[in-house]
């Protein structure tokens, strides 16, 4: 396996006290790991600081190459060929992050666009893609605008458009946090074909330890800006080193048999 | 319908913006947690509100403590909102943003001329105490804290009137495992202590096994499951609860299993028949499931479901999908 990127040393501060403290992992090409933490353990802000999303605010400290080269001193014109084509994200809450008054199909044609595919051939991979997710009628579903869909429907238009372009790296920041458990499944199965498909890797941003046991091969626990423990999920479940894990795992709800 | 039930639910019909719910009843007897369970749009929220009164049923009646709630004048409600209390999912939109955290608690103690200002911030700090937050929240602003936090301030203010029926409408789903763990021991201590008597609507089967004795199971406004909790977690007879339960992701990489497909919510609710019949993956499902709605029926230990073929052996078929690194 190959190491598609090298995260060394993140540190990201907003004021004075940092919300990622010296971070550190690689990932391999078409790896899924988790970075699972409560709220405020500072992984969305390791993602944001990935995907260079992170405001002028924010002081960015470290490496982080990915197929090369360091994400964090590249120019911004190089970032942006980057984003949508190599690396992408998807958000926990597609009714935020999606244009609400922009047709979902040409809000995914647009990433094929931005990337160089003409006005036409990007319409028909957007409606290609739509039926992918397996939306019925997708020439019809694409002229919709996202208010229109149901949220598993939205969170499919957003999977569209991260992995249109069969990128190296999707960052899913909490993916399925805001939907129905039925839909969450569906939603984690879709991802999951997609990724094989391209062989993506994803860095998968999550609280729910469920999802990373049922969907991940490695897991980055993080507490205060910190990667306390990682391993692979075999292990970091069934012996997992740090007291924290210990406790998060505690405190997981789980069906008794 | 037992005399000692707090809350008596029958045959509720509610049609509010474009939710509707047909024919809901269930009893919560003093001390217990029933849950409702289902995804959006299934009707537990629109069932909740109406059964406190917050949107006005069409059909059917409520009786709380034995009084029809439905004939309250507007003062006499008043007094009985003190004895339940909601707390909803998102609480950036229940808390005043002007207000401190310890007025917000406060707030109900008072108004409700349950305690003079300094016995009710005495209160407050107390119950704020016992949901995790510490006196430093209490001079905060609503916007001064986290999504968990605000969170646990909406349960504080709902706890500090000291309620009789409290409906938690996901109210700890977005909480971290640690923190809901604690809010969760929380309750179980003051059912134990108070009886404090709970409808607890959330999609996590996992938090509903913890604390509910009785599940309902909604799906498109209709009421498609109503057993004991013991009875459903060992084997539920719905099709769409069997859905549910396979959906939850078990927290161990030793028992992955394929992701279910089957109840894609991509396919709608059946405008004819069974409701369920579009996404039903029942091998025994047919031409009889296609034509009529069935009625809930009663089951072996205490189970009732609303499926024609509930109560068989044969178990629900559905098509293997590998997870993400499978």
């Amino acid at each position: 396996m190959t190491t598609l990127l090298d995260v060394q040393g993140l540190r990201v501060s907003f004021g004075p006290r940092p919300a990622v403290n010296g971070v550190s992992f690689a990932i391999a090409s078409g790896e899924t790991v988790a970075l699972v933490g409560e709220s405020g353990s500072g992984k969305t802000t390791t993602g944001y600081a990935l995907m260079r999303l992170l405001g002028d605010n924010a002081l960015v400290q470290g490496t982080a190459v990915f197929e090369g080269r360091d994400l964090f001193t590249l120019p911004e014109a190089e970032m942006r060929s980057l984003r949508g084509r190599r690396m992408s994200i998807v958000f926990q809450e597609p009714a935020t992050a999606l244009n609400p008054v922009m047709r979902v199909g040409d809000q995914i044609a647009e990433v094929a666009r931005v990337h160089g595919e003409s006005e036409k051939a990007a319409r028909e991979m957007a409606v290609a893609m739509l039926e992918r997710t397996g939306i019925a009628d997708p020439a019809r579903r694409a002229r919709a605008y996202p208010h229109e869909l149901s949220g598993g429907m939205r969170q499919r238009v957003m999977i569209a458009m991260a992995l249109l372009l069969k990128p190296a790296l999707v960052i899913a920041d909490e993916p399925t946090s805001a939907l129905d458990v039925t839909v969450q499944a569906q939603i984690l199965a879709l991802l999951g074909e997609l990724k094989r498909e391209s062989n993506t890797a994803i860095l998968f941003i999550t609280h729910d330890l469920g999802v990373v046991a049922q969907t991940c091969s490695r897991a980055m626990v993080m507490r205060a800006g910190e990667i306390v423990e990682s391993a692979d999920v075999e292990t970091l479940f069934s012996a997992p080193s740090h007291e924290y894990t210990r406790e998060l795992l505690a405190a997981v709800p789980r069906l008794s048999p | 319908m037992t005399g000692t039930a707090l809350l008596q639910v029958e045959d509720l019909h509610v049609r509010y913006a474009t939710r509707v719910v047909h024919g809901v009843s269930f009893d919560i007897p003093r001390g217990e947690t029933l849950a409702l369970v289902g995804e959006s749009g299934s009707g537990k929220t629109t069932t909740a509100r109406a059964a406190l009164r917050l949107v006005e049923p069409e059909v059917g009646s409520v009786r709380f403590d034995g009084i029809d709630v439905r004939a309250l004048g507007r003062e006499t409600m008043r007094a009985m909102r003190r004895r339940m209390q909601i707390v909803f999912q998102d609480p950036f939109t229940s808390l005043d943003p002007r207000i401190t955290v310890g007025e917000t608690v406060a707030e109900g103690v008072l108004a409700h001329r349950l305690a003079g200002p300094l016995e009710a911030k005495k209160r407050a700090l107390a119950v704020l105490a016992e949901v995790g937050l510490s006196s430093d929240e209490f001079t905060r602003l609503p916007h001064e804290l986290s999504g968990g936090q605000r969170q646990r301030v909406a349960i504080a203010r709902a706890l500090a009137v000291d309620p009789e029926l409290l409906v938690l409408d996901e109210a700890v789903s977005a909480l971290d495992a640690t923190i809901q763990s604690r809010v969760l021991d929380l309750f179980e201590r003051l059912r134990d202590e108070r009886r404090l008597t709970t409808l607890f609507i959330a999609h996590n089967l996992a938090v509903v096994q913890r604390v509910a004795s009785v599940v309902v199971v909604m799906f498109d406004g209709l009421v498609v499951e109503h057993s004991a909790a013991n009875a459903f977690f060992a084997g539920p007879l719905h099709p769409y609860s069997r859905a549910l339960l396979d959906a939850v992701p078990a927290p161990d990489p030793a028992r992955r299993r394929a992701l279910p497909v089957i109840g894609d919510e991509l396919l709608g609710p059946s405008a004819v028949g069974c409701v369920y019949f579009n996404r039903c993956g029942h091998p025994r499902k047919d031409a009889e499931c296609e034509a009529e709605q069935p009625r809930l029926s009663a089951f072996a230990d205490g189970r009732a479901a609303a499926c024609f073929k509930a109560g068989g052996a044969s178990p629900v078929l559905r098509p293997p999908v590998r997870p993400l690194d499978r």
